[in-house]
């Protein structure tokens, strides 16, 4: 049943998606061309500069823009298809509320690892386009792998495979982490307030994020001191494996954040759900 | 055997203000039941609570034995009293996605009554009048072929015809070894096709029930005046 339910809500996130990936990386190709104008050499005529700057801003919109629609489409499912009319089809599928919710959790991190990656590849277009001269110079290239990739490669070794797959781990719990916080802001919005949900829900995500992020400036204003004083004091031969368990712990960290927020959203449409 | 039981249901949307008090109630298989009663006095919330909308404060639901859950909803079709279907998508792929998840969807059968109605199956939702979606949303409930069918307030909001439609579509494509539960005020139009009713009460008190042609032959009164004598103002 999980199956048929992503194959629903991708089909209802990933619509128009595809328009607005399309779009954001024509506007990369747009951007590549502003980068060049004013990186060129030549004296460009005022209109040709004028243009490229404008070009510039579109493009920088387009594709903020393309990341809006991303969220818009799949917190939007998320609250139309369980807190609307829609939801009385849903739940009562013949379904486990957390299969209903594992679906609308996949399709988020896919939706925005999928943004990401074209975002990525935007980047990549814009200065392919743009300076060309320094992305195709081979000598830079090498001189790159060769100052940076295999000095970090002697310096950490073996423990390089071990980031990668911590920054792969930590990279889908933070995914995870993003999505429940902001299904957990929409369910509850959407069960305290009778009308204006949506501003409800927003409201409290603004309340929670601030409450988030002041906590985690006092930790910087009295921890980042301390622990950099005692990362200080580290021998040379361990720092590695050291920094591999400081990301081990935020990985068990942000995981136990994450079960935390997965068993609230349960609860609360396993009990607290009612459609008006 | 008994498709439903209600054991001892409380259920309150305040504190202090039950909907639904200490309920209890059996219904057997193969019967059509109508669950009448002012508004207010619970016929929703108890249609809610047996679908899987609501969680019950305290008590027990059992559908054909099954608690409340993933099992007990492929037993039941249930027709709430708005359009719950996404508008962005066409009537052929809202047959779709009924035959994706319902085992017991009949296919064949919902596009015959889909074109009995004249309605296009790639018709846009979103280009369908209320009352066309209405009977798009029947159509897909009585295309399964479920243990327990829930209606509620199937035919309010539509014109005469459309009601006589409706209920011939009820009765003429309901699985005859399950049960169907509607309610409705417009018990003259719905009380030919009962073979029971319960008439609900404040709190979920039921202030009468029975089979409905043996209470008509006793008391030589129709449903529906029986029902405005017990709810009398």
């Amino acid at each position: 049943m999980l199956r048929k339910l992503l194959k629903y809500d991708f089909k209802a996130v990933f619509r128009y998606w595809w328009i607005a990936a399309l779009s954001s990386v024509a506007l990369a190709f747009a951007g590549g061309w502003s980068i060049s104008v004013f990186t060129s050499e030549k004296a460009l005529p005022t209109a040709v500069i004028v243009l490229a700057i404008l070009v510039a801003i579109i493009a920088v919109l387009g594709v903020f823009a393309f990341s809006l629609l991303t969220v818009i489409f799949v917190y939007s499912r998320f609250y139309k298809n369980l807190f609307t009319d829609e939801g009385y089809l849903t739940f009562t599928l013949p379904v486990k509320r957390s299969q209903l919710l594992n679906s609308k959790l996949i399709t988020g991190i896919v939706a925005g690892s999928l943004t990401g990656f074209v975002l990525l590849i935007d980047v990549i277009i814009a200065l392919c386009v743009g300076l060309p001269d320094i992305f195709f110079n081979a000598e830079l290239i090498r001189s790159f792998i060769d100052e940076v990739a295999l000095e970090i490669i002697r310096e950490t070794g073996f423990y390089l495979v071990i980031y990668i797959l911590e920054a792969l781990l930590l990279f889908i719990l933070v995914g995870i982490f993003s999505n429940l916080f902001i299904f957990c802001c929409i369910t509850i919005g959407s069960i305290i307030a009778k009308k204006a949900k949506i501003i409800t829900a927003i409201a409290i995500y603004y309340v929670a994020n601030s409450v988030f992020t002041f906590v985690i400036q006092i930790f910087m204003l009295f921890g980042v001191d301390a622990v950099t004083g005692w990362i200080a004091g580290i021998e040379e031969n361990l720092f590695c494996p050291i920094f591999a368990l400081i990301m081990l712990c935020g990985i068990l960290f942000i995981g136990t954040v994450c079960t935390m927020l997965y068993s609230l959203q349960y609860w609360m449409l396993d009990r607290k759900l009612n459609l008006a | 055997m008994n498709i439903l039981e209600c054991k001892n249901i409380c259920k309150s949307y305040k504190k202090n203000f039950p909907v639904l008090y200490n309920f209890n109630i059996e219904i057997p298989t193969g019967r059509i039941v109508g669950l009448l009663g002012p508004n207010g006095c619970g016929k929703s919330t108890l249609m809610k609570l047996i679908s899987g909308l609501l969680q019950a404060d305290s008590g027990e639901i059992l559908i054909s034995g099954n608690p409340v859950g993933e099992k007990s909803k492929a037993l039941i079709s249930y027709l709430p009293e708005r359009t719950y279907f996404s508008s962005n998508m066409r009537v052929s792929e809202l047959v779709d996605y009924f035959e994706d998840f319902y085992s017991d969807f009949d296919t064949q059968r919902a596009y015959k009554l889909l074109a009995d109605l004249g309605i296009d199956p790639e018709a846009s939702l979103k280009a369908l009048s209320k009352g066309t979606k209405e009977k798009v949303q029947l159509i897909l409930v009585m295309s399964r072929n479920a243990r327990l069918y829930l209606l509620d307030e199937p035919i309010a909001g539509v014109d005469p015809a459309a009601r006589e439609y409706i209920l011939s579509t009820i009765v003429g494509n309901y699985n005859p070894d399950a049960t169907i539960i509607i309610t409705t005020h417009l018990i003259t139009d719905v009380e030919q096709v009962l073979d029971d009713f319960v008439f609900l009460g404040f709190g979920g008190r039921i202030l009468l029930a029975g089979n409905a042609e043996e209470a008509r032959n006793e008391s030589g009164k129709s449903l529906d005046e029986l029902f405005k004598e017990v709810f009398r103002c």
